[in-house]
């Protein structure tokens, strides 16, 4: 006797959040998790629907949730520079990227160590911003879209990062914010502090971010991924340019100006690597935010929590600017370096969980193209690559449409 | 593209490709750009540079004349405004169209170049600032308060190092025609872009046995300059005049 098949199981409602997908939730609306050996986000059935895993013994949709979609052997909340800057890429062109940055780390505090603070300072200003723009280039990021783009959002933070660069040193007196007092103590005026560490800081930063909004009336962008990469990339692209027109006019002092190694070994280091990354996380996490609210599905609007939207977004962004920029202008040097490591962790974090939502909701995306009935056991299954009932590989089977094997579907049903 | 008549998703999967160019690839991009930036900074550096300055005295190390003596058997004639420390009696005369007032309390006080006197000089960036400070000579030599003061700059210029560069030594240094120590430091400071700007400090300090004080000159970027000179030139030159209006107690 010819077992009946199961009833078909509705694809994700409508309404549902990703938050609420990664839960276990009635058989309704499957939870989504990342498959233990191909490492995508799939309903969390039978068998993995990308690559055919059983996944009976790993459906537990909390567990699921701290693991990073970029790179299943980590976990969201994990601390890694390159898989959150550089998520597209594979495990092994992530080593790769992984000993460029520490290359250049190396030739940075080499060229310090030589001397050559000015060359080291001019060095540090490209470092990310090549790494960057290799990877949206590398990766194909926007295959589908014209190459000019990304290119476009590149140039814009270069030139936008120059302009802002000259101008500011043009219009506005270089004024420490610190200065010697007449006692034993230094003295620190309001008005520098407020003029470099919150007013330009905010324009710069508005200025870094007017770009990608243009891209966000597209609506073939629409991805959260989307707003995260193009904010990223040009923010990268502004801090590079914009520490570059800093760094030219100390090639004048010399190539080898008198200064203290370690102060520049610091200092190099911080405007190299923390500050481009700080600065990307912070706009790629209000780009995330700005797409999230505009361009995602309305169920997932809510999948970052308050940080996801734009409003509170763009003010932690911006007191996270402020906040670095006031302490580089009052703080001795290794105490704001060492507010910028700590920022730098927390923006990464943040950056992280709006990648990570965005790969799901890619995932999530591709599943929700339809359900098919599977004619091996019979049972709906999204349209992927594996049944996620039976676990057989979709395209081994015919093209038409035939009854389910009953033999199989029975065994499927007793299962 | 469809396979057992279901169509895949349009967009390719993540993380399934190689990167353009393959890993070793990208590496040797990236190493080759990063040398390219290394060179031609290297070579910048080199041929804008400017030329080290010649001692302008024949003598390394000495003053080309004997320096000033105060001048004796009139009353002072004062053309500015007179700041007078309180607390320990010196004073000091200052132009106010040269310099503005800042903070100041019954041991010392700081100036800062107007804006004026900075655009009157043709120069659209940088700053000067000179702060004057006296303690009871018990409390302090003159080689402790140049000590201090450097320590006191090291938290804004963290890189500072005495200037060993030729024809940058302070000859015949005095504060209020009192004889004394000074030497010139340089060192940068960050900008809140992260990056670094130049400043150089002029540090005196003299005591008559009862009195040390304390002469500082900063100038923030004082490489900025018009072709008459650099910043640095121009401080140091209204610096000069203001030294020599130090005066000590007692003395009138």
């Amino acid at each position: 006797m010819a077992a009946s098949p199961r009833p078909t199981r509705p694809p994700l409602a409508p309404g549902d959040s990703i938050e609420a997908c990664t839960r276990r939730r009635p058989v309704t609306s499957p939870p989504i998790l990342d498959c233990p050996r191909c490492g995508v986000a799939v309903p969390a059935r039978a068998f993995c629907a990308s690559c055919g895993e059983p996944l009976a013994a790993t459906a537990d949709g909390r567990a699921q949730s701290r693991s990073y979609a970029a790179a299943p052997g980590e976990r969201v909340t994990s601390i890694a520079l390159v898989s959150t800057l550089f998520p597209h890429l594979r495990r092994a062109d992530m080593a790769v990227f992984r000993l460029a940055l520490v290359g250049a780390a190396v030739v940075l505090v080499a060229l310090v160590l030589l001397r050559l603070h000015p060359v080291a300072l001019v060095t540090a200003a490209v470092v990310v911003p090549i790494l960057m723009t290799l990877y949206v280039v590398a990766v194909d990021l926007y295959e589908d879209e014209p190459r000019l783009v990304i290119l476009a959002t590149v140039a814009w933070g270069v030139v936008a990062g120059l302009v802002a660069g000259f101008v500011i040193r043009r219009i506005v007196p270089i004024e420490p914010a610190t200065v010697l007092g007449p006692g034993d103590g230094n003295v620190v005026r309001v008005a520098p502090l407020l003029v470099r560490g919150v007013v330009l800081t905010l324009a710069e930063a508005a200025l870094m971010i007017a770009g990608p909004l243009v891209l966000l009336r597209h609506h073939k962008f629409n991805d959260v991924l989307d707003g995260a990469t193009f904010a990223t990339v040009a923010a990268v692209s502004f801090v590079g340019a914009r520490l570059l027109t800093d760094a030219v006019p100390l090639l004048g002092t010399g190539l080898q100006p008198q200064g203290a190694t370690l102060p520049w070994v610091l200092r190099v280091l911080s405007a190299g690597i923390l500050t481009p990354v700080l600065t990307g996380a912070l706009m790629g996490g209000v780009g995330g935010a700005l797409w999230l609210r505009y361009r995602a599905p309305v169920r997932d609007r809510s999948a970052l929590g308050a940080i996801g939207s734009p409003a509170v977004a763009v003010a932690v962004a911006a007191a996270g600017f402020v906040v670095v920029a006031a302490a580089r202008l009052v703080l001795p040097q290794a105490v704001a370096a060492a507010v910028l490591a700590i920022l730098t962790v927390l923006a990464l974090l943040w950056l992280r969980r709006v990648i990570h939502l965005g790969l799901v909701e890619e995932a999530i995306e591709a599943l929700e193209a339809g359900e098919v009935t599977c004619a091996n056991c019979g049972h709906a299954t999204p349209r992927a690559r594996f049944c996620t009932e039976c676990g057989i590989a979709l395209r081994a089977l015919p093209k038409g449409r035939g009854a389910a094997d009953p033999t199989i579907a029975a065994r499927e049903q007793a299962r | 593209m469809t396979a057992g008549g279901l169509a895949l998703p349009t967009r390719r999967p993540r993380g399934d490709q190689a990167a353009r160019g393959g890993g070793r690839g990208l590496g040797g991009t990236f190493g080759t750009i990063v040398l390219l930036v290394i060179f031609a900074a290297i070579a910048w550096s080199y041929f804008t540079q400017a030329k080290p300055g010649q001692p302008s005295c024949p003598n390394p190390g000495q003053p080309c004349v004997a320096p000033p003596r105060q001048p004796t058997g009139a009353p002072p004639l004062h053309l500015g405004t007179v700041w007078q420390s309180s607390e320990l009696g010196f004073g000091l005369e200052y132009s106010p169209r040269a310099w503005q007032a800042g903070e100041q309390d019954g041991r010392g006080i700081r100036l800062d170049m107007s804006p004026q006197a900075i655009s009157a000089m043709g120069f659209s960036a940088g700053q000067a600032i000179v702060v004057v400070r006296g303690v009871p000579a018990s409390e302090a030599t003159p080689q402790q308060l140049v000590s201090q003061e450097v320590d006191l700059l090291r938290q804004t210029v963290p890189d500072i190092e005495a200037d060993t560069r030729p024809g940058r030594e302070i000859l015949g240094p005095e504060i209020g025609y009192q004889p004394g120590i000074g030497n010139v430091y340089v060192g940068t400071t960050d900008g809140a872009a992260g990056g670094a700007v130049p400043v150089s400090a002029a540090i005196l300090s003299a005591s008559d046995g009862r009195l040390s004080t304390l002469f500082v000159l900063v100038v923030v970027d004082p490489g900025a300059g018009t072709p008459q000179g650099d910043l640095e030139d121009a401080a140091r030159t209204l610096g000069d005049s203001l030294v020599n209006a130090v005066s000590w107690p007692g003395a009138t």
